[in-house]
């Protein structure tokens, strides 16, 4: 019943947003999007990775380079994307874990390849380096371009909704108690017979093709690619932010965490002494921060816990 | 063909530059052999000296290295406020929380930064920032020479305190062994906390001494903390001696390779070698050396 109503108040919300609030909107739903799909990982699995910019990028430069080069249409190019993220995530994934890197090493290795990949796109005439990539607004929603701002509302919610689905669907699996089983205690899980090994490979590679996705609807919903967008550090921030503000490892605190972090940008752009749009953005990033560092310290498993007591 | 003198040239300046890294990442690491923390805001340590010396030299005409006075108090009690505040409550969390919190630094401190200050790059001019001695074929530039020297000095002084005095004992007893420090008697979470202080004011040594031939804007800490990652995972993450050789070893690479091909994949080769290093050598180069 939550859920319907839920749903209904969401896709009647555009009805009474100005384009401003709906364009705000449209990036809350996508963040929310990107946090799921990184929680796959760090959340469920336990994996903590710092690359996951990597698979944004690989998403969003298939979908844009497929379109432009072969005229595939982006709605089948962002499932190439996924595929090609996947397979990249799966590759890394086999070659990390196989030198046994865990932990903070395994952060840095994952930081390390978003990195390198940066460096290599900058570097790679093919995707017009560190120049990047124009796509040209036009009415085609066969190509998945729209000139309203409406349609990629809800090509954003139904993403988000299609990415909690995931998300229960995956708590209440097998593979997902093998998730949990590794995150843990991975000895235990592997003294009672599940191959840790392949269930993290598993966990980055499936977590991996579902950033893709977050990064082929930047391209489309942006009209624009370059390592400077989508390869640095900043789509990977968004993720983490709303996931461990939220409650990582959850289905919710993801989707809590990251609309709370976009709310609080508008409530922000409202007060009277900040009057600049710089200053709206500096002030609100400066209460992102000490509200990460407070959550963090005082509700380490995130803003859902606090309902999980009431209840 | 590049000549010989160049390549000497942008060896030497790899090798100042090195230094300077080194100090950097000996602030990361001795943070990180000790509480286990891995300090992200860390190279924001380092950009925040640089405006504070900045503001020195612009309003009251205070020179970097006579600044010193002013930044290195400021940021070892800053890193002992941050410390109380925030890091102590969370250094019994897990990584990913300590890596969170610091992210949450870098972010505030980037944004403060940037409220006072704004985008734009800014520098200051000293009588030594464009002078150099000529030795030969190649000129060796004051300022840089000047931010070497007192960096390896620092090095050096560092690990004199670490191996000749009694804090240094209690840092490197309960690095090892909180629990064994502990009981002896040594205060840990006081130890903890100068170990922080000390690495906050290693980073801002640095930043103050690079101040007069380097440009600061609130963005150029993230540069910092990923050469300070990379180096002291080079050197064994904890390891102070090898932070040294692998900051000197990374300002060679970054120099030389410039020489030859675009920044951007003189950094992805950086970055390439931080992940061989993890997969094959997670210790480090030098082997399992500990602060």
């Amino acid at each position: 019943m939550v859920a319907v109503a839920a749903l209904a108040i969401a896709a009647a919300l555009p009805l009474a947003a100005g384009p401003h609030l709906l364009t705000a909107m449209i990036v809350a739903l996508h963040a929310a999007f990107m946090a799921l799909a990184w929680n796959v990982a760090a959340g469920y699995a336990g994996q903590f990775s710092l690359g996951h910019s990597l698979f944004y990028g690989i998403g969003a430069y298939a979908s844009t380079v497929l379109y432009l080069r072969l005229g595939l249409t982006p709605w089948a190019g962002m499932f190439v994307g996924a595929a090609l993220a996947g397979i990249v995530g799966g590759l890394l994934a086999l070659g990390v874990y196989r030198y046994k890197v865990h932990g903070i090493f395994f952060a840095l290795v994952t930081l390390g390849a978003a990195e390198v990949a940066k460096g290599l796109a900058d570097n790679w005439a093919f995707i017009k380096g560190p120049v990047g990539i124009l796509l040209t607004m036009q009415n085609a929603p066969g190509d998945f371009f729209f000139l309203r701002r409406e349609p990629y509302y809800y090509v954003a919610l139904a993403m988000l909704v299609a990415m909690i689905v995931i998300s229960l669907r995956l708590e209440r699996s097998p593979l997902g108690q093998y998730f949990l089983a590794v995150r843990e205690d991975e000895q235990a899980a592997e003294a009672s017979g599940v191959d840790s090994y392949r269930y993290k490979t598993i966990a980055i590679s499936l977590s991996a093709a579902l950033t893709a996705f977050a990064g082929s609807f930047y391209a489309q919903f942006y009209l624009y690619v370059s390592p400077d967008t989508v390869l640095i550090f900043e789509p990977q921030l968004t993720m983490m932010l709303g996931t461990m503000v939220g409650g990582a490892g959850t289905a919710f605190g993801p989707v809590i965490g990251s609309l709370l972090f976009s709310g609080l940008g508008e409530a922000l752009r409202n007060l009277p002494f900040l009057e600049s749009t710089r200053g709206i953005v500096i002030g609100s990033k400066m209460v992102y921060a000490v509200l990460l560092i407070v959550v963090l310290i005082y509700l380490p498993g995130g803003l859902i816990t606090l309902g999980r007591k009431g209840a | 063909m590049i000549g010989l003198d160049v390549i000497l040239q942008a060896g030497l300046s790899g090798l100042f530059m090195g230094s300077v890294y080194a100090l950097i990442a000996i602030g990361f690491t001795l943070v990180f052999g000790v509480t286990n923390i891995v300090n992200f805001a860390h190279g924001h340590f380092v950009m925040g000296a640089m405006f504070v010396t900045y503001l020195l030299f612009k309003t009251l005409k205070v020179d970097p290295y006579v600044g010193l006075v002013v930044v290195l108090p400021l940021f070892f009690a800053l890193g002992s406020l941050i410390y109380r505040l925030v890091i102590q409550r969370i250094v019994e969390a897990p990584h990913s929380a300590h890596m969170m919190v610091t992210l949450g630094l870098l972010i505030f401190i980037e944004n403060l930064a940037n409220l006072f200050f704004g985008g734009d790059l800014r520098g200051i001019t000293t009588t030594y920032t464009t002078s150099s001695l000529v030795l030969g074929a190649v000129s060796v530039p004051i300022a840089r020479l000047g931010a070497a020297a007192v960096s390896l000095a620092a090095v050096v002084g560092l690990a004199l305190v670490l191996h000749r005095t009694s804090l240094g004992k209690a840092i490197r007893a309960a690095a090892n062994n909180p629990e064994g420090a502990a009981l002896v008697g040594i205060d840990v979470g006081r130890v903890y906390r100068v170990a922080f202080s000390l690495g906050t004011a290693a980073a801002a040594l640095a930043g103050a001494v690079i101040m007069p031939f380097s440009l600061v804007s609130p963005f150029v800490g993230g540069e910092f903390i990923l050469k300070a990652f990379v180096i002291a995972v080079l050197g064994g993450l904890g390891s102070v001696a090898g932070a040294l050789i692998g900051g000197l070893l990374i300002g060679l690479v970054e120099a030389l390779s410039s020489l030859y091909i675009q920044a951007s994949l003189g950094n992805a080769i950086v970055f390439a070698i931080l992940i061989v290093v993890l997969l094959y050598r997670p210790w480090g180069i030098l082997g399992q050396a500990r602060v």
